[in-house]
């Protein structure tokens, strides 16, 4: 007979019936009751494990969108457009931009073309807003700079965050990436890193310093696009 | 070998003490005098600009100015005299500084006969007790292709060795600005022999051929301009400075010819080229059509602070991007940022206390990256 894991489970379930009914019969003894209390905390800490860890799995699913229909392999040039800034700080966007730049040719994965070139590009192409243009800009963008996709992206949160005696820097931060013949967006996802962990709470201290929380972040963001 | 001096002999000791000193000043002194004589024999005519104010406050350059050339003389460099240049710079309407164009170094060169021309950049000036100061020089070639020479700089804060119970601690600025400019001429000093040297003893206009193109040796060298770095910091020129560190380690490094800031900003202000967010690839194909250029530097600096009194630690944050102009790509980029207390594990040793060192050890680290790279 071939045993999957689930029949062999079973199977166990049944013999430890068996072996229980040979044991103790139908009388009901101390350490019977000891064992089906067991049980029940056993119950208890698999029902508040499953309410803990459930949602996990579910929020990670929900931060990235990808264009299954999308062949990523023929992006071999980008073009970072200017961020969203959302934050009090002045130079956040910009900074993030910038950094994304470094670490996306750092990756060798595709080429990030000069920033320059970008303003020259939004210039030519009329783009009146570059943070958000529409398919059209893109498609038009993409045709002057020769690209073959476009990120823009939003920074949500950037700098200090305190809570009580704690303080720590945190980012939060989301990226797009529009395909350039159809101006379609073909990925999306977002990331927060940072923060006052129990660490800082307990020990003190102002946290990681901002560029390092930063690089975390966008390499996670990274970690999603290669993924 | 038997030693014949008793150490327990307490003015034997003293004796030989003074002895040593006595010897090693003589020295020192000797030496000084051969370094002048042979600066003098070289007989390099330089004309030395006034001082550019990186520092964003009021700062005393005249007497900066003043201080060097007053020991430039006394070490025998010949100095064009103040009164000259100042026509000289009044008749062809110069009023930019930190830098020179080829016009004017033709005009310079002709006029004055100097074979070169220092440029100085004070580029931080705080008298708040410990009182810190940075000073950058840079000599470059009059001609037809004035190219830099020679560019190096000195940095110093009050309580960068405070010594035994902190008895040496400075905090008298005009004790610095002394103790810094003594250290930049010698520098200079060096510098100006070494270009003598290298040159032979007909000057410098000895690199250059006839024609004032540049000779084989120097043909070699790829050429790189440096833009001027995107000021995003809190800090006035910060860009400025920190484009002045790239050209000071790109030229120390000798791996690459650094086109002169005077010539590129004549160029950019030829092609009326403004720059919202870095180079175009569209601007680097201008000016590559006036000069021979291999690379060219940009980035933007996002901090450069300094700090006031005796506690505080400096901070830098800067990115490069290199474009290869014959690619027309970007072959590197990079971004560093940094704390002065980043090599600190213990007591305080090895802090940085000026933001302008820290600065001049990323970019050296930039620079050295991007030779390997290549």
């Amino acid at each position: 007979m071939k045993w999957t894991p689930f029949s062999n489970s079973i199977r166990r379930t049944t013999f430890c019936a068996k072996e229980r009914k040979m044991l103790y019969g139908n009388t009901v003894l101390p350490m019977k009751s000891f064992i089906s209390t067991i049980k029940a905390i056993e119950k208890v800490v698999l029902f508040l494990l499953v309410i803990v860890f459930l949602p996990l799995p579910l929020h990670a699913a929900y931060d990235v969108y990808v264009d299954e229909t999308m062949d990523f392999g023929s992006i071999r040039t980008v073009a970072i457009m200017p961020f969203i800034n959302l934050t009090r700080e002045q130079y956040a966007a910009e900074r993030v931009r910038d950094l994304l730049m470094t670490q996306l040719l750092a990756s060798k994965a595709v080429y990030v073309i000069p920033s320059g070139e970008v303003k020259r590009g939004i210039q030519r192409a009329g783009i009146a807003d570059p943070t958000s243009p529409s398919p059209e800009e893109v498609v038009k963008f993409a045709g002057i700079v020769k690209v073959d996709a476009v990120i823009t992206g939003v920074v949500r949160e950037y700098g200090e965050v305190r809570s009580g005696q704690s303080a720590a820097n945190v980012i939060s931060l989301s990226l797009f990436m529009i395909e350039a013949q159809t101006g379609r967006i073909v990925w999306s996802a977002s990331t927060s890193k940072g923060g006052i962990d129990l660490s800082d709470r307990l020990l003190g201290g102002g946290g990681r310093p901002m560029d390092d929380v930063t690089e975390e972040a966008i390499n996670d963001l990274l970690d999603k696009l290669f993924r | 070998m038997t030693c014949l001096i008793n150490f327990s002999d307490r003015r034997g000791l003293s004796g030989i003490l003074l002895f040593s000193l006595l010897m090693f000043f003589k020295a020192g002194i000797a030496e000084g005098n051969g370094f002048t004589e042979e600066l003098k024999r070289h007989a390099l005519i330089i004309a030395v600009y006034p001082v550019e104010n990186l520092t964003g406050r009021v700062a005393p350059l005249k007497e900066f100015g003043q201080l060097i050339k007053d020991e430039l003389r006394k070490r025998g460099v010949d100095i064009l005299d103040e009164d000259r240049l100042s026509s000289f710079m009044a008749s062809h309407r110069v009023r930019y500084v930190a830098g020179i164009d080829t016009q004017t170094a033709v005009a310079l060169g002709k006029e004055t006969g100097v074979q070169a021309v220092l440029i100085i950049s004070l580029e931080l000036y705080n008298d708040i007790p410990p009182p810190k100061i940075a000073i950058r020089g840079r000599l470059v070639s009059v001609g037809r292709w004035p190219e830099i020479l020679w560019m190096d700089s000195v940095s110093l804060t009050g309580d960068d060795s405070p010594g035994l119970f902190e008895l040496s601690i400075v905090n008298d600025p005009l004790i610095l600005m002394k103790k810094a400019v003594m250290r930049f001429v010698e520098l200079l000093s060096k510098g100006l022999l070494e270009v003598s040297s290298n040159t032979g003893s007909e000057g410098i206009d000895r690199v250059k051929d006839e024609n004032g193109a540049f000779s084989a040796q120097m043909m070699k060298k790829r050429r790189v301009i440096v833009m001027p770095f995107f000021n995003k910091s809190g800090r006035n020129y910060a860009g400025e400075i920190m484009r002045n560190h790239f050209i000071e380690q790109l030229t120390k490094k000798g791996w690459f010819s650094v086109v002169e800031p005077g010539v590129l900003r004549e160029i950019l202000l030829q092609f009326r080229i403004i720059m919202a967010d870095g180079p175009s690839l569209a601007d680097i194909r201008a000016i590559a059509s006036v000069i021979d250029v291999d690379f060219v530097f940009s980035g933007t600096v996002f901090d450069y602070n300094d700090y006031s009194g005796p506690i505080g630690i400096p901070k830098v944050g800067f990115i490069v991007n290199v474009v290869d102009v014959s690619k027309e790509k970007m072959i590197y980029s990079s971004m560093g940022y940094r704390r002065g207390n980043y090599n600190v594990f213990l007591f305080d040793w090895g802090t940085i206390r000026t933001a302008h060192r820290l600065a001049a050890i990323m970019a050296e680290e930039v620079v050295d990256e991007f030779q390997e790279s290549r």
